[in-house]
């Protein structure tokens, strides 16, 4: 075959541009598929088949507006918003929750909530509307019980819409109509979803092949990347789509509390969780094929299950300082340092072996902060 | 006729022709010689989600009674976060419903069952993208 020169010269602009885009592009082969992991986002809306009003758009409603309505605290002295700040991604921007008190853990955003198979930093709930029983009867936060729930409900503006969705209030028990006003308060969380970011444009081009448009992506957060996926082991745990696998982990974060006490983790939410009524297993699930109610049944205890906590997702963690399960960490940069010195003595000396000191360059940390933000961007 | 009869025996000694192996299964490792040929077949393992293994044992002259299935991550110094449920859905077969591998990476799993009163254990290795 041979080429004409106008042919020829066609053909070398073209190698010699994706030659160039692919320079761009810095990941190696097997980066590229380890990247691939991390998406598509968003993923399918699925709707909640344990709450018979996930997806109703008056549940919806009717949830977004009592998140921050007080009348869920017993007092009416704060609301759900009063610590997750829609203004500041649903959380509080302090260390520690201050509800009636300062309470032992960050409060979490509540991006992305919809079908995790555990909630809360150790997992007490399987479900959305679960969780939301916690604060909503946990005496340090809105300190309700199911009758003074009924009873502010009967008097309550929203009494209407409520039995719109459910029927005539003065004919249920107090503890139905608790748990109906956490599942209306599931289908309005469900539907926060964080959108697209820098990080997934670059990961669908990727997917599609497009180089081009790939090399868009900054150079500091592709090789941020590359020690996420790599040398970090941070994809180990902060696996697929939402970055978390859902599960539980040691961090080397002490869960030794000022008063002398400790912060159990994982092992308290398990005890917790299997000696709640609430459960997927239970009587108040919607869903009479009790899907999901396996993780429930058949939940491990294990020894390392002390002081360990859920792997929160990423995606917007870049707006939600400070971090990890008691807010020690006051930004990002202090994570990567966390992890990058990690105090091996912290860790559980017959618990898995994963992190490790990394060894970055002040120049590696930059970089993996720079990728850390762009799951935030959007 | 000879050769029939030679073939025959040693497809009876070696449970394979009694038994083959799909292309497509991981076969076990036991940890004595004599124990019978033994196999797992299941889809790709999906990350941090339940899924089954079907596992198989080739010798139709020993029956195969209990069985105990646990896995780990030797590398990572932990197992799975959940117990299975185990089910005998034939002669030798057994499907293992409900394990959760929550980390790539490679998985060793492990298999205890008592065949004809002795008791066996297997293991596989299954990575895990």
């Amino acid at each position: 075959m041979t080429l004409s020169r106008s042919s020829f010269w066609a053909f070398a602009w073209v190698l010699c541009g994706f030659t160039q885009a692919q320079a761009d592009v810095i990941l190696s082969e097997e980066e590229i598929d380890r990247t691939l992991r991390h998406g598509p986002w968003p993923p399918a809306v699925t709707l909640d088949p344990s709450n018979r009003v996930s997806g109703n758009a008056n549940a919806i409603a009717l949830g977004e507006v009592l998140f921050s309505d007080p009348v869920l605290s017993k007092d009416g002295a704060m609301s759900c918003s009063s610590c997750h700040q829609p203004g500041r991604d649903f959380t509080d921007g302090v260390a520690r929750a201050e509800g009636r008190k300062t309470l032992d853990r960050n409060t979490q955003a509540l991006w992305n909530l919809a079908g995790q198979r555990w909630f809360g930093w150790s997992g007490d709930s399987d479900s959305l509307w679960a969780q939301n029983l916690t604060p909503l009867l946990n005496p340090a936060e809105m300190g309700h019980d199911a009758h003074s729930v009924q009873s502010a409900f009967l008097e309550s503006a929203h009494r209407p819409e409520y039995e719109v969705l459910f029927g005539d209030l003065s004919l249920e028990s107090a503890l139905e109509t608790t748990v109906n006003v956490s599942k209306v308060l599931a289908a309005y969380i469900e539907t926060l979803r964080s959108g697209k970011t820098s990080f997934d444009h670059f990961r669908d081009a990727l997917a599609q092949g497009d180089m081009k448009m790939a090399a868009q992506y900054p150079e500091p957060a592709q090789r941020g990347l590359q020690i996420f996926i790599g040398r970090g082991n941070c994809a180990f745990c902060h696996s697929g789509p939402a970055f978390t696998n859902g599960e539980f982990h040691d961090a080397a974060v002490p869960y030794l509390l000022k008063q002398g006490r400790v912060d159990p983790g994982r092992a308290e939410g398990i005890d917790r969780l299997l000696g709640s009524p609430f459960t997927l297993n239970g009587d108040f699930t919607d869903d009479p094929r009790k899907s999901g109610a396996w993780a429930v049944r058949n939940v491990r205890f294990q020894h390392g299950n002390f002081g360990i906590f859920r792997v929160p997702t990423l995606r917007r963690a870049a707006r939600t300082s400070p971090y990890m399960h008691d807010g020690s960490l006051p930004d990002l940069a202090a994570v990567v340092q966390h992890y990058d010195k990690i105090d091996m003595e912290r860790l559980h000396s017959d618990g898995e072996a994963i992190l490790r000191p990394l060894g970055l360059s002040d120049q590696d940390a930059e970089n993996l902060e720079a990728f850390l933000k762009t799951l935030s961007d959007d | 006729m000879i050769r029939a009869v030679v073939l025959a025996k040693f497809a009876l000694a070696s449970g394979a022709l009694a038994c083959p192996m799909p292309p497509d299964a991981i076969r076990l490792a036991p940890d004595e010689e004599h124990a019978p040929l033994a196999y797992a077949q299941m889809d790709a393992p999906p990350l941090s989600a339940p899924f089954a293994i079907t596992i198989t044992f080739c010798d139709p002259a020993r029956q195969t009674g209990a069985l105990t299935f646990d896995a780990l991550m030797p590398a990572h110094r932990h197992g799975m976060n959940f117990t299975v449920d185990v089910n005998k859905i034939a002669a030798n077969r057994f499907e293992v419903s409900n394990v959760v591998f929550h980390m790539p990476g490679h998985w060793e799993i492990r298999i205890e069952a008592e065949v004809a009163g002795q008791s066996y254990t297997y293991s596989a290795e299954v990575p895990l993208e």
